[in-house]
C-alpha cells in the first residue's frame, strides 16, 4: 500500500485512535490527581536512589545533580515505557485483531501518542522542580522541548513498529527487551554526562540516537543553551528513514497477525 | 417479493483467491521451544479455499452455504481483510461492517455503553455521531439497564445482541455476518431478520453465512455453495438450496 493511502486510512480511523489514547491515559490515572502522582512514584523513587548513590557514594562532580538527573530520567522513563508497552501492544490486542479490521499501525501509534501526552504532563513536574526546587530556573530555550520530544517519539514509534510485530511471532521479544533496556539505559547519558565517555569510544557511543536526544534536553533545561540543531536534524532525518524501514517490516509481518496472535 | 433496483456496480470482487493455513502440531511461541522443536515441529498445510472467484454487486444479498469446515467463515474473514489470501486478490468498494464468529472484539472490562463508543469508533464514527445513534443501538439490543454493566457479565445472547446492534447501526455499505441467527432467542432472531430486510431495502450489500436454508431461500437473492474449499455452485438462492439439500440427502 502506498504511503499516502496509509496516511489517509489512518486518518479515517482517527476516532479509534482517539478512543484508544483516551482509554490508555484514563486507565492510567482513573480520572484522579492522585492517580497521576502514582505514576510519578517510580521515577521519583529511582531519582532518590540514584542521586543518593551517585552523590554520596560515587561523589559525582556535577552541581545540582538531582535535577540534572531528573531532566534526563523523565524522558528516559518515557522512552522505556513506550518500548515496554509498545512491544506488547499488538499481541495484547488479540481479541480485537481477530474480529475487526482496522489498520494495525493504529495500536503502536496509540501507544506512542498516549506516552507522549503522559510525558508532557510530567514535563510540568520538571518545570516546577527547576523553578522552585533548584537555583537553575527556566529559560526561553525550554521552548525547544516539544521539538525534542517529537523527535524522540518518532524514533520510539519506529522501534515499536518492529518490536510489536516481531513479538507476535516470537514472544521472547518482550522478555529480551527488559535486560536490553537496562543496557541501553547505561549506554545513554542519564546518570552521567555524555562527555565523560572517552574520546576513543565516541563514534560507537554516538550511534545511540538517545545520546544526543538526552544532550539536547540537558542543553535546553540544565545548561540553558541552544541545543545542537545539527544533531537534532540528523537524528530526525535518521529516525524518518528508520521509520520508513520499520513500516515496511510491519506491513510485511502484519498480514498474519490475526492467525498468529 | 419487491425487487429493489440493483445497478451493476461490483462492490466485492474476489479474484482467484487461495488461502491456506499452516498448522503446527505444537505451536512454538517461544524461542526455546522453537529451538528444541527444530527438527520435530511438524507443519501441516491445509488448503482452506481453492481458486475462489466471485463478483458481488451493490445491493445484492448473498448467502454462503456449506457444511462445517468448508471455508465459508474463512471467506468472510478474507472479505473483512482480517486475514490475507496466499494468492489472488479481494477488493472491497465501500465501508464494511462485519460480525464474525461470535464476537466483535469487545473489551470485556468496559461497560456495554463504552464498548458501543469504542466499537463504533473503529467503524469511523466519532463521539458526536455515536451520540446520535446510541439510543437506537441500546433500544435495539434490548439490554436495558445492563448497558452500563461490564460486558464480562453478559450472557452470550446479550453479547451477540449488542454486537449485532452495533454492526447494523454504523451506516456501513457492506455488511458481513457470520451465523448471527444461530444465537439469540427466536424473538431476537425475528428482529434481526426484520432489520436485515430493512437494510436490504435500503440497498445495502450483505454477505452472510447461514445454515438456515429457509432463511436463505426467503431472504437472499443469491447463494454461493462452498464445498471443501471450492466454489461448487453460484446461482439464485432457490436453486442452490435445492441442490445443496439434495446433496445432503435431505429433500425438501
Amino acid at each position: 500500500m502506498k504511503l499516502i493511502e496509509k496516511f489517509k486510512e489512518i486518518y479515517k480511523y482517527r476516532h479509534m485512535l482517539y478512543t484508544l489514547v483516551k482509554q490508555d491515559i484514563r486507565g492510567k490515572y482513573k480520572g484522579s490527581f492522585l492517580g497521576f502522582l502514582w505514576t510519578l512514584l517510580n521515577p521519583l523513587l529511582l531519582l532518590l536512589v540514584y542521586s543518593t548513590v551517585f552523590q554520596i557514594v560515587f561523589k559525582i562532580d556535577i552541581p545540582n545533580y538531582s535535577i540534572y538527573l531528573f531532566i534526563a530520567l523523565m524522558p528516559w522513563n518515557f522512552f522505556a515505557n513506550t518500548i515496554a508497552m509498545g512491544t506488547a501492544c499488538v499481541s495484547n490486542g488479540g481479541a480485537l485483531l481477530k474480529k475487526v479490521y482496522f489498520p494495525r499501525e493504529v495500536l503502536p501509534l496509540a501507544t506512542v501518542i498516549s506516552n507522549t501526552i503522559n510525558y508532557f504532563f510530567s514535563a510540568v513536574i520538571i518545570f516546577i522542580a527547576l523553578i522552585f526546587f533548584s537555583p537553575i530556573g527556566l529559560s526561553w530555550f525550554a521552548l525547544f522541548l516539544p521539538l525534542i520530544v517529537i523527535i524522540q517519539a518518532i524514533f520510539s514509534f519506529a522501534c515499536i513498529l518492529i518490536l510489536s510485530a516481531l513479538n507476535v511471532y516470537i514472544r521472547d521479544v518482550q522478555y529480551i527487551m527488559n535486560p536490553l533496556m537496562m543496557v541501553w539505559f547505561y549506554a545513554t547519558p542519564v546518570l552521567y554526562k555524555s562527555d565523560m565517555v572517552p574520546e576513543k569510544y565516541s563514534f560507537l557511543y554516538n550511534l545511540n540516537p538517545m545520546v544526543k536526544i538526552m544532550d539536547a534536553y540537558r542543553s535546553i533545561l540544565y545548561d540553558k543553551t541552544m541545543p545542537s540543531l545539527n544533531w537534532l536534524f540528523a537524528i530526525f532525518a535518521g529516525s524518518m528513514i528508520f521509520l520508513w524501514i520499520a513500516y515496511l517490516i510491519f506491513e510485511k509481518l502484519q498480514r498474519r497477525f490475526a492467525e498468529e496472535v | 417479493m419487491g425487487k429493489i433496483e440493483i445497478d451493476n456496480e461490483i462492490v466485492i470482487k474476489v479474484d482467484n483467491v487461495t488461502k491456506e493455513f499452516t498448522y503446527y502440531e505444537d505451536k512454538a511461541y517461544f524461542l526455546k521451544e522453537r529451538l528444541a522443536n527444530l527438527k520435530r515441529t511438524r507443519k501441516r498445510k491445509h488448503i482452506v479455499l481453492k481458486n475462489i472467484s466471485c463478483d458481488i454487486k451493490r445491493g445484492e444479498t448473498v448467502a454462503l452455504i456449506g457444511v462445517n469446515g468448508s471455508g465459508k467463515s474463512t471467506l468472510l474473514k478474507l472479505m473483512s481483510k482480517i486475514i490475507y489470501p496466499e494468492t489472488g486478490t479481494i477488493s472491497m468498494n465501500g465501508k464494511v461492517s462485519s460480525l464474525l464468529e461470535l464476537g466483535a472484539g469487545f473489551n470485556t472490562d468496559f461497560t456495554g455503553r463504552e464498548n458501543i463508543y469504542f466499537n463504533s469508533s473503529i467503524y469511523g464514527l466519532g463521539k458526536i455521531e455515536v451520540d446520535k445513534v446510541i439510543d437506537s443501538i441500546i433500544e435495539f439490543s434490548e439490554l436495558g439497564e445492563f448497558i452500563d454493566a461490564p460486558v464480562r457479565t453478559y450472557s452470550s445472547g446479550m453479547y451477540m445482541r449488542l454486537a449485532f446492534s452495533i454492526a447494523v447501526n454504523v451506516e456501513a455499505e457492506i455488511l458481513l455476518i457470520d451465523e448471527i441467527l444461530a444465537v439469540g432467542d427466536s424473538h431476537f432472531q425475528d428482529k434481526c431478520l426484520k432489520k436485515m430486510k430493512e437494510l436490504k431495502a435500503r440497498g445495502i450489500t450483505m454477505v452472510f453465512v447461514s445454515h438456515g436454508m429457509g432463511t436463505v431461500k426467503e431472504f437472499c437473492d443469491r447463494a454461493l455453495w462452498i464445498c471443501e474449499g471450492e466454489l461448487r455452485m453460484d446461482d439464485t438462492s432457490e436453486n442452490v438450496v435445492k441442490a445443496y439439500l439434495k446433496d445432503q440427502g435431505l429433500e425438501e
